[in-house]
């Protein structure tokens, strides 16, 4: 008869005070000090010939003599974590008289735990079946991936033991767990299936640890309690309940049993598998009916649990190792062909899938400047990804429940699940970021789930395989499998080399931007040199033109004056007289033509006068003066507003007009504590006038005057530089040119018609 | 050598004493009457006006410029006929000074005959003669000798346009316009730019 189920009770049931053994063994427990026997199991008599009464509160030597009791002095040891089985095989004397049993003894608790079995006499029958022993080493050492090995040890534990099922167990991070590898005599499997990790409550969890094998030979046979003194059971409403943590005969719980019913499974056992010291998994074999194992094989299931944990432990760090491998070999791949001068994001796209390999993902989305790039399979519209970015480890943050912690609508669940967030930029602004699809699709199992279940009389599934895995399943809504430690640890290889080629990418465009910044400015300086140079030549050349032609056109008048005044006092001019006066004014005239070719040749042309919108060429002209002045740049105002929208004008010439008068107020105003321009602009009749205000030092009274002729001393010195130039080119507009007294500082104003000859504006 | 009898008052403006003495010279041996100015502004502030005056302007100036001068004087509706004196470079704004009003211009140094000649324009017009008389006909006459080109570069020409701009605009060298220019002068038989603008006028 099955005891009652309390499922509620089920992750708080301290199993190890069940007070109570399976009946195919018998259990004694003496006092560590005293000796004195404090427990037995009611069904003593069977295996050590005494029945409970006449044990308890009796020296335990009366059952194994003194030899044997200081024996366990030895044999007796406390439980090391994996432990091992100690067997021993002591000689009881019962009442009917002496026997060989094998025995299990403890030190725990206070106590001296002995479990006593029956003896089965000759080695494992492992031992002699060469093949199955040359299978064990050759089989389990072969395989070089976990799947390979889980295989292996599930075909071979079957080998060994004769169960109709044995699986493979793997337990993920929080706890669910996962059948990796079975091998079965049965038309269904259990390949696949995934439970929740409320199935295996932390009780059962911790005796799994503990207690790396067990067996239950028949769940359908009744538990034997164990007595104390007085008659009362040991269990946990006693206040002396015995610990049977470490016990191989403990009973079994009756959710387990409950548990293995509802599958048909008639017999079990279960070996711990062990890596770095963490439970990893769990051999669960199962006999569609009772299954008793001899006890050698037992133990020998037992060595091979702790070689599968060895070699497991092995592999998983192997596997990792190859995980990192792969994943430097990736980013070494990258980084070589990155050298050769492939950018990044091409360099992305062409490694997509064999990174989303790395990832365990099938959708990658990268941000890299500004541009949204995706490969695979993304969600459709994408959801803004950067948060994910918020708190990563080395740069890197793994989630497996982007749609809770993104705040997802349901439509992304699917291939938005689960999320490896790369940071490839110090400013957040790169990213590559992997999806996961949610866990549920990437499940294949092989089985027939239905065929396995078993309903309760009020209809309720549970504690079936497929109970557990709708269970599993519907907590599983909306998260990926999650991200390993290897992993992360491979996304943080790629991310390393992807950020370091990301930071060189970067810092190559801001090399090659300030190289181009730099290009542009020496370029500016040389057109603001080249313009000053060609403008005091082109001064130079006009002033002399100018100056030049005075003297030149004096000197036709008056030596045509001469021959008029000789004509007029009546005196007839010689032949050769009047070829030399010819002569005279011929060279004048020629002397005037070579200024004005020497003048055409130097200066940087004529007036090419259109209608244009003077706002970007005085902008423009007040650039060129600051990107050429050394000078820190000063407050500016620009009051352009009445400028009419075309003004014909030549653009260079009135552009270099603003450069003068601008470089002239920088220089007037280095010494100034305020330091502002202002251009402005106003509309005078048919004129406009543009104004340049400094808040410089102004303009000394004794040059005023002379402000705008060519080879004054406020040239030289500094002051009003190119300003006759200006003059020229002001005029040659049919403008005007003039300074207006402010305080501080100086104003030149100069004016300029808005239409010109020969250039009707359009209306 | 033209040389005619109308005796006016030519009042002579620039800057640079030597072209205003030498000038004053020039024209006083064809029997002119000279008044000499240094500045726009002396110009203005003078009373001796008669009604036979004319003014020899020159462009640049310190201070008031020529234009500014032409422009005050329009401004007050002051008929006297004005030659503007231009250094190199100005063609342009001495154009704008004809489309302005001005009867003529000179590029100096001009030569002797260029100041006679723009002296008797401004004689013909204070007596309100036409100048030379040269019936639509013949202008059209003229005009029709032009080739296609010529007469290409002569619409560029006497909206003032530079050699240059006009060799730019039109693709050709400056030293072609400079020949069609040459040829434009003596197929129209016009002294120079000035003729050419009033005839196109």
């Amino acid at each position: 008869m099955r005891p009652k189920v309390d499922l509620t009770a089920c992750d708080t049931e301290p199993i190890h005070l069940i007070g109570a053994i399976q009946p195919h063994g018998a259990l004694v427990a003496a006092d560590e000090e005293t000796l004195r026997i404090d427990y037995v199991s009611a069904n003593s008599a069977e295996f050590v010939g005494y029945a409970p009464a006449e044990l308890l509160a009796r020296p335990l030597s009366i059952l194994l003599g003194d030899d044997q009791v200081a024996e366990l002095d030895v044999r007796a040891q406390r439980p090391l974590v994996p432990d091992l089985l100690r067997p021993w095989f002591p000689t009881v004397r019962g009442r009917d008289g002496e026997r060989r049993l094998e025995c299990f003894p403890i030190r725990h608790d206070g106590r001296i735990i002995l479990e006593f079995v029956r003896f089965e006499a000759g080695p494992a029958l492992v031992w002699e079946e060469d093949l199955l022993r040359q299978r064990i080493i050759s089989e389990l050492i072969k395989p070089d991936t976990l799947t390979e090995l889980a295989r292996a040890s599930a075909q071979i534990l079957r080998d060994v033991t004769g169960f109709d099922r044995v699986m493979i167990y793997r337990f993920a991070k929080d706890g669910h767990g996962e059948v990796i590898a079975e091998s079965t005599v049965r038309d269904d499997s259990f390949l696949g299936l995934h439970y929740p990790a409320s199935d295996i409550p932390e009780p059962a969890r911790r005796h799994f640890r503990l207690n790396v094998i067990r067996s239950i030979p028949d769940i359908m046979a009744p538990p034997v309690p164990i007595l104390t003194h007085h008659g009362a059971v040991a269990d946990a409403s006693h206040g002396a309940a015995i610990d049977l943590t470490y016990g191989k005969l403990r009973g079994v719980a009756p959710v387990h049993v409950e548990y293995l019913g509802n599958m048909g499974v008639g017999g079990s056992m279960s070996i711990s598998l062990i890596a770095n010291d963490d439970l990893w998994g769990l051999v669960a074999c199962h006999h569609y009916g009772p299954l008793h194992l001899p006890w050698s094989r037992f133990r020998f299931c037992e060595l091979l649990g702790g070689t599968i944990s060895a070699l497991l432990q092995s592999l998983e760090n192997a596997t990792q190792l190859r995980q990192s491998i792969r994943a430097e070999r990736t980013a070494f791949e990258i980084e070589r062909a990155a050298r050769g001068g492939q950018p990044l994001a091409e360099l992305i796209a062409r490694n997509a899938k064999e990174l989303m390999l790395h990832a365990g993902a099938q959708g990658m989305v990268l941000s890299l400047g500004g541009t949204i790039s995706r490969f695979g399979r993304t969600p459709e519209p994408l959801p803004e990804l950067r948060g994910l970015g918020r708190e990563p480890v080395d740069g890197v943050a793994t989630f497996d429940n982007v749609p809770s912690a993104l705040g997802l609508d349901p439509i992304y669940w699917s291939i938005a699940s689960g999320a490896a967030f790369l940071e490839l930029s110090e400013d957040g602004e790169d990213y590559l970021v992997f999806l996961r699809e949610e866990f549920e699709h990437t499940i294949k199992w092989a089985g027939k789930p239905d065929k396995l279940e078993k309903r309760r009389v009020d209809g309720t599934v549970r504690l079936s395989p497929r109970g557990s895995f709708n269970l599993w399943s519907e907590e599983r809504r909306g998260r990926s499998k999650p991200f390993s430690d290897s992993d992360r640890e491979a996304l943080r290889i790629l991310r390393r080399a992807l950020f370091a080629l990301n930071s060189l990418d970067r810092e190559r465009a801001a090399v090659v931007a300030q190289k181009q910044a730099e290009a542009e400015e020496a370029r500016l300086k040389l057109v603001v040199l080249d313009a000053a140079r060609r403008s005091s030549m082109g001064e130079l050349a006009s002033a002399l033109a100018h100056e030049l032609n005075q003297p030149l056109a004096a000197v036709t008048n008056y030596v045509n004056a001469c021959r008029q005044e000789l004509r007029n006092y009546g005196i007839a001019i010689p032949a050769e007289v009047a070829g030399l006066i010819e002569r005279a004014v011929g060279e004048s005239l020629r002397a005037a033509e070579l200024v004005r070719r020497l003048r055409n040749f130097i200066a940087q042309g004529e007036i090419v006068a259109e209608p244009i919108d003077l706002k970007p060429v005085v902008r423009q002209g007040v650039e060129l003066a600051f990107a050429a002045s050394p000078d820190p740049t000063p407050r500016l105002e620009f009051d352009l507003e009445s400028l009419p929208p075309l003004v014909v004008a030549d653009p260079i010439q009135i552009g270099q007009v603003v450069l003068n008068l601008v470089r002239n107020s920088l220089a007037a105003m280095r010494e100034s504590e305020v330091r502002t321009l202002v251009i402005s602009a106003r509309r005078n009749g048919p004129l406009v006038e543009l104004a340049v205000r400094d808040t410089g030092h102004g303009i000394p009274a004794e040059i005023a005057g002379r402000l705008f002729e060519a080879f004054q001393p406020s040239t030289s010195s500094g002051m009003g530089l190119g300003l006759s130039l200006c003059r020229s080119i002001i005029e040659a507009h049919g403008g005007r040119i003039w300074s207006r007294p402010v305080t501080p500082g100086a104003e030149i104003v100069f004016s300029l018609p808005v239409r010109s000859a020969g250039h009707a504006l359009p209306h | 050598m033209p040389c005619r009898t109308d005796r006016l008052r030519v009042h002579v403006v620039d800057d640079n004493p030597s072209v205003l003495d030498s000038m004053r010279a020039l024209l006083m041996a064809h029997g002119q009457d000279v008044v000499l100015h240094g500045s726009a502004e002396a110009f203005l502030d003078s009373s001796q006006r008669t009604a036979a005056e004319c003014l020899l302007l020159d462009l640049r100036m310190p201070g008031m410029s020529g234009t500014e001068l032409q422009r005050r004087l329009r401004e007050r509706a002051d008929p006297i006929p004005i030659v503007m004196l231009t250094g190199h470079g100005d063609v342009p704004v001495a154009v704008a000074a004809m489309k302005a009003g001005a009867i003529d211009f000179i590029e100096k140094p001009g030569t002797e005959a260029q100041i006679l000649a723009a002296i008797a324009l401004a004689a013909d017009t204070i007596a309100n003669r036409q100048p030379p008389p040269l019936p639509a006909g013949e202008i059209a006459e003229r005009l029709a000798r032009l080739t296609h080109r010529e007469r290409e570069v002569l619409d560029h020409l006497v909206i003032g346009e530079t050699n240059k701009a006009i060799a730019d605009r039109l693709g050709i060298s400056q030293r072609t316009v400079e020949i069609h220019r040459s040829r434009i002068r003596e197929k129209l038989e016009a002294r120079g730019l000035s003729d050419l603008i009033r005839m196109m006028r």
